[in-house]
């Protein structure tokens, strides 16, 4: 923490960083994930790539791709066990994940996750940039830490996370759920969480894929949410409205070129960091201007 | 010099007299051997049997006429010819034509001990004509109760009989009996049913009998993981048949809807699945019963409401009694009968194609924008 506060200092005033040219801008970067949310997506990949594998030959036994890969993963018992388990990885995952949301928030007191709300601005957004795709309006919206995209690949996922886990959990216990509760929630469970796993992957397969990775500004890949790291020249792009707040309120690292990539796995709220050779060249840029004022 | 005194008369009488019955000796010999040849030729190319019936009969019509075994036992010798006649071989064959090693008297010894090694050494007979059939039995399960040490299992006559042979096929209710003479318990079960009682009372033709489901000649263990996962099917090729099931009111969607639901979804990967593994899961038997199935709405069904918690519990030991209501009982999700099952179904139906014409288009403009932007 402490080492943390210290590093978010002025090193590069906002009209500093106005000066560097775009070219410098691609070697400096947005922290824009700290470790628990890099650890968390990636358990997150895994066990949902495991649950598709497992779970689709499941959904769909007539297909013959399904049949060979439910032989070849050693039959019904196994995936199915492998399909459990992976299904506890995920549950465990957005349980750390809510922790991770609540210690932040109520103990940290930073407001940062909160920013996932969706408001009214991601209305008129999405307005505004369907307007935009159809030539109605010359510019698309100016994003702030989430676009409202974000927001529903974001909810969704929650969304999905506690239909399927849920529905996951009652089936895998009916005799215990229908002490509580009309034996009918069991088939509908079932039903819920073979079409709901459906809809998530349709959803993670189309807009997540394609919005993340395949989208021509990022294509093919996008590393981010391992590194955490995104190319402030994008982020400036992405998220106009982030960006500013963090150079005008000073969030911004100067780091050595070659030394180790700070920060460490607390940081939240994001920082912009700068290789100190950036630094170096703006500061003559900068002292340069005082000169000729003088 | 003894000789040089015979009578020259005498010794051409002797040594003609030898000569033929050298002759004689060759000859019969001969028509012996080729007598056998013939009679293991095809009984339908109907070869000179050495023996006709009623030289048997001589013997065999006695009622009284019996063998004693070295086990003590005693077996009957008598055959009624008019049974014989009577039977589905009567105007094919003749005794000689299947008792092929008993054309001289006296017959060759038997080489048995006891009346069971006897039956079980002249069942073979049945082989050479019925092969197929006789082949078949050599995989069924009653063969096997015999190579593991049961001489009991039943063989050809054991069910069809040895000499009043009939077509089973003809009378449904004779199968049922014919089995009964074995696995009464089952059979008392079965005409309890509501299978064996429309057989019992009305001689129905749609019912199984025992052999619907068991098969014929090479009968197979129904205690095996293949023959619990394979009864679904079996049920099903009438259960399913709508025409047939449409006659007695009955649903001929219960196959679909098993299928569909928890148990049969795991019944049904188990069954595409190339190792055979014994399904903990319950097939159609395991709720409804087996011999003693009962109609759905029998007050002593095991699957009417009143007495579904108890079936339930035969597998889930814990339930309680809402745990029943899980199982829509063969019924497709709808507003009546699982409504809460139904919106959920419908609420996907309704929000996947949205969701994804949604995002498709979503995607298409912005690429369209994209283009257009360059």
């Amino acid at each position: 923490m402490q080492a943390t506060r210290e590093a978010v200092s002025p090193t590069l005033s906002a009209e500093a960083i106005a000066a560097l040219p775009d070219e410098a801008l691609e070697e400096a970067y947005v922290v824009r994930f700290d470790a628990h949310q890099r650890i968390q997506h990636m358990l997150m990949i895994g066990s949902f790539l495991a649950l598709v594998v497992t779970g689709f030959p499941q959904k769909f036994p007539s297909i013959e791709v399904c049949q060979w890969l439910m032989d070849v993963m050693g039959g019904i018992q196994t995936v199915r066990l492998v399909h459990r388990i992976a299904g506890g990885i995920l549950i465990f995952d957005g349980i750390y994940h809510m922790a991770y949301i609540s210690f932040t928030v109520l103990v940290l007191q930073r407001i940062g996750p909160l920013q996932m709300i969706p408001n009214v601005k991601d209305v008129k957004d999405a307005v505004r940039t369907v307007q935009y795709f159809l030539g109605m309006s010359l510019q698309p919206p100016k994003h702030s830490r989430f676009t409202y995209l974000e927001k529903f690949d974001y909810w969704a996922v929650f969304w999905g996370m506690v239909v399927m886990g849920g529905s996951g959990l009652i089936i895998l216990f009916p005799v215990l759920v229908t002490r509580l509760l009309p034996g009918q929630i069991i088939m509908a469970a079932f039903r819920a969480h073979s079409d709901e796993a459906l809809l998530a992957v349709t959803w993670i397969s189309v807009v997540h894929l394609f919005y993340v990775h395949l989208a021509p500004r990022v294509f093919p890949f996008n590393p981010s949410i391992f590194s955490g790291r995104v190319p402030a020249r994008r982020y400036r792009e992405e998220h106009p409205l982030e960006y500013a707040q963090l150079v005008e309120s000073g969030k911004v690292l100067v780091v050595p070129a070659d030394g180790p990539t700070p920060p460490g796995p607390a940081v939240n709220p994001p920082v912009v960091v700068f290789p100190d050779y950036l630094q170096a060249s703006t500061a003559s840029a900068v002292g340069e201007e005082p000169e000729s004022d003088a | 010099m003894r000789s040089a005194n015979w009578p020259r008369w005498l010794l051409v009488w002797l040594a003609m007299g030898s000569l033929v019955l050298a002759v004689l000796l060759v000859l019969v010999r001969g028509g012996l051997a080729s007598a056998g040849q013939t009679s293991e030729a095809p009984v339908s190319a109907q070869a000179p049997a050495g023996m006709s019936d009623d030289e048997c009969l001589r013997c065999h019509s006695d009622p009284n006429a019996s063998l004693s075994l070295p086990s003590g036992e005693t077996i009957s010798l008598y055959s009624d010819p008019a049974v014989f006649r009577r039977s589905v071989h009567g105007d094919k064959l003749n005794c000689a034509d299947c008792h092929v090693r008993n054309q001289t008297v006296p017959h060759p010894s038997l080489n048995v001990v006891t009346a069971r090694d006897f039956h079980r050494a002249e069942y073979e007979l049945c082989k050479r004509c019925h092969f197929e059939n006789y082949t078949r039995t050599l995989d069924s399960m009653h063969f096997d109760v015999v190579a593991a040490g049961n001489p009991f299992a039943p063989v050809c006559t054991d069910c069809h009989t040895a000499h009043s042979v009939t077509r089973l096929t003809e009378s449904r209710v004779q199968i049922a009996k014919t089995c009964s003479q074995c696995h009464s318990t089952i059979y008392n079960d079965y005409v309890e049913s509501v299978h064996g009682s429309a057989l019992q009372s009305e001689g129905n033709p749609d019912v199984p009998v025992c052999t619907t489901c068991h098969g014929v000649h090479n009968i197979q263990s129904a205690t095996t993981a293949t023959f619990r996962l394979a009864s679904v099917d079996m049920c099903a090729q009438c259960h399913a048949n709508k025409e047939l099931m449409d006659k007695y009111g009955i649903s001929s969607n219960v196959l679909k809807t098993y299928l569909n639901d928890f148990h049969g979804k795991t019944v049904g990967f188990y069954q595409k699945q190339s190792s055979q593994v014994w399904a903990e899961t319950p097939v159609c038997f395991d709720c409804h019963g087996v011999h003693n199935i009962t109609r759905v709405d029998d007050p002593n069904s095991p699957v009417i409401k009143e007495n579904l918690l108890p079936t339930c519990r035969q597998c889930h030991a814990d339930a309680g009694a809402n745990f029943p209501s899980a199982w829509l009982s063969h019924y497709e999700p709808s507003l009546q009968k699982a409504p809460i099952v139904f919106f959920v179904k419908e609420y996907y139906r309704f929000l996947i194609p949205l969701m994804i014409v949604g995002l498709i288009m979503h995607i298409s403009l912005d690429l369209w924008r994209l283009a257009r932007n360059r």
